[in-house]
């Protein structure tokens, strides 16, 4: 299965900004792309993200073993907002470098963790989470009865220019 | 908005009609509309524009065309799928949506 | 890169690379749209959706590039045209062509890049770009026109880019609710519309310019609305004045979420297993 995942540019730098906010005691800060869907021919899902819900203050738990930690109320929060607004959540956290960036092993050990809960409000959005560079964009989807998450292998960035992340046609 | 008295009114001819809407213009959409008798088909997927475009009062968009009926038969992409509509104009949009809907079926008749 | 693209290397060393793999749908294979689809072969674009009802008649071969009278003995649809056309260029592409109305396979627009509209009616056009709203797609429009002024003609045109989160056509009031109810009163009765191909070479060349400046920019002058006026008299193109009078609008057509996405969303079996 396919998945394209596409953010308009002002969006994305708003993100950007937002993620590179210093806090009190978090090493980076976190939030969630908000977004709609779609299928797409002949197997995959394209996930439209149209606004951003950054994680809050007081809503960080101070782990010294990871970048961000977000506390109970940052994830009960995103879950009751996907409830009340059929949408699918994307968390999107930053690496500070230039190029592609990947996930680390606490990355997608943590993203297991929370993300599929996403799955148990709103079942039938697609779900996951990102991580954004200076200028490129990586990331995972759960969707569905597929139970293993899915890289998403097709980013767009929409404006002028386009930012285009694609592995193949 | 429609009045919640005539949205119930649309429901009782169609119990799925709903409310929605696209670059600012409002649609019923009609899953199910049974059209009139002999039609073919006997019923289909129905979209109730209640205000005007492309110089129609009103227009009611089918999934399918009627077989042998309508003039001018023209296809439209709203609401992400694909609509059929033909030449049946000057439905006033001052009626109630039972209303619209019943001259539009006219059509078909 | 390429010897091929050697000469266009100013565009940046992954310019191939990104035209390869970019998805460009083009509806109305025309007069406009059949230029388009030629120089969108030629720059390495490697991705075509392509969309048209119609087959080549003799009237055609004034402007339909591609198309010769074996096409029109054969009635060969443009669709049909295009695809050789493109696959002579690079026979790599992939291509995938609809020989019917645009609207019964609406679905593969979906993961389009960029779309091109060069259609030859209101209607269409507002069709289009509010599919590409939904899916958060560029739109690029082009269109002539000839006008009977008594003793002479006028020769115009316009190429739009409607954008995402920008300005849409209603907007720029190049769509307008008059001129889409004259167009359906003579739906039916109008005759051909005049069309040359010397208008819908320059008309399709600015919108493979906006682009490729989208996709892989030479010039630091980003622009997100574009609406280009052409005078085929004065043999000018200039920007709409209609632009400056809205600096400071946004569009308020598309500001809903019922613009985003499958607005009848469920899941199909092929995706859920």
């Amino acid at each position: 299965m396919r998945v394209l995942f596409k953010v308009i540019d002002r969006l994305l730098e708003r993100v950007r900004h937002d993620l590179a906010r210093p806090h009190e005691f978090a090493a980076e800060r976190v939030g969630f792309f908000i977004c709609r869907t779609a299928e797409l021919a002949p197997e995959g899902v394209v996930v439209l993200a149209y606004d951003y819900k950054s994680v809050e203050d007081e809503d960080y738990v101070d782990d010294a073993s990871v970048g961000a930690m977000m506390g109970p109320n940052a994830i009960r929060k995103a879950l009751e907002f996907a409830l009340n607004n059929k949408a699918g959540m994307f968390h999107v956290h930053m690496h500070e470098h230039a190029g592609r960036p990947r996930f680390s092993r606490v990355d997608f050990r943590e993203s297991a963790k929370f993300v599929p809960d996403f799955r148990n409000v709103r079942p039938e959005m697609p779900h996951g989470a990102l991580v954004a560079s200076k200028d490129s964009l990586y990331g995972m989807c759960w969707y569905s009865a597929v139970s293993a998450p899915i890289e998403i292998d097709d980013f767009v960035v929409v404006g002028s220019p386009m930012v285009v992340v694609r592995i193949g046609p | 908005m429609i009045p919640p008295e005539q949205m119930e009114e649309l429901r009782a001819i169609c119990p799925d009609a709903r409310e929605m809407s696209e670059a600012g213009l409002p649609y019923v959409y009609l899953p199910g509309l049974r059209l009139p008798e002999g039609s073919n088909p006997a019923q289909a997927e129905g979209l109730l524009a209640l205000q005007g475009r492309e110089g129609y009062p009103t227009r009611l968009f089918v999934s399918q065309q009627v077989v042998g009926k309508g003039n001018n038969w023209n296809t439209f992409h709203i609401l992400d799928k694909t609509w059929f509509a033909c030449s049946w104009n000057n439905v006033s949009s001052a009626l109630r949506p039972t209303q619209i809907l019943a001259e539009h079926l006219r059509a078909f008749r | 890169m390429n010897e091929r693209h050697t000469r266009q290397e100013f565009l940046g060393t992954r310019s191939e690379e990104i035209f390869k793999n970019c998805r460009v749908s083009i509806i109305g294979l025309g007069g406009g749209g059949s230029h388009v689809v030629q120089q969108l072969a030629h720059i390495g674009v490697g991705n075509f959706r392509i969309f048209d009802a119609d087959h080549v008649e003799d009237s055609n071969l004034n402007r339909l590039v591609g198309a010769t009278e074996s096409d029109v003995a054969s009635k060969t649809p443009k669709t049909v045209v295009a695809a050789q056309l493109i696959k002579g260029i690079n026979p790599r592409t992939s291509i995938v062509y609809i020989p019917k109305k645009w609207q019964g396979s609406a679905d593969l627009l979906r993961d389009s890049d960029v779309i091109f509209g060069c259609v030859d009616s209101f209607s269409e056009r507002q069709q289009i770009e509010t599919a590409a709203r939904r899916y958060m797609i560029p739109y690029i429009d082009i269109g002539m026109d000839v006008h009977d002024l008594g003793n002479q003609f006028a020769i115009s045109g316009q190429v739009i880019l409607s954008m995402p989160g920008e300005l849409c056509m209603k907007c720029m009031g190049f769509l307008r609710d008059d001129l889409l109810a004259r167009e359906a009163e003579r739906y039916g009765a109008a005759g051909p519309r005049p069309q040359v191909i010397w208008p819908n070479g320059v008309l399709a060349s600015l919108a493979v310019g906006i682009f490729v400046q989208l996709m892989t920019p030479w010039h630091h002058n980003h622009k997100r609305v574009w609406y280009l006026e052409y005078d085929g008299n004065s043999q000018t193109v200039m920007t709409s004045n209609r632009l400056e009078h809205l600096r400071e609008a946004t569009c308020t057509h598309f500001a809903s979420l019922d613009n985003l996405g499958d607005p009848f969303w469920l899941p199909s079996k092929a995706i859920t297993g």
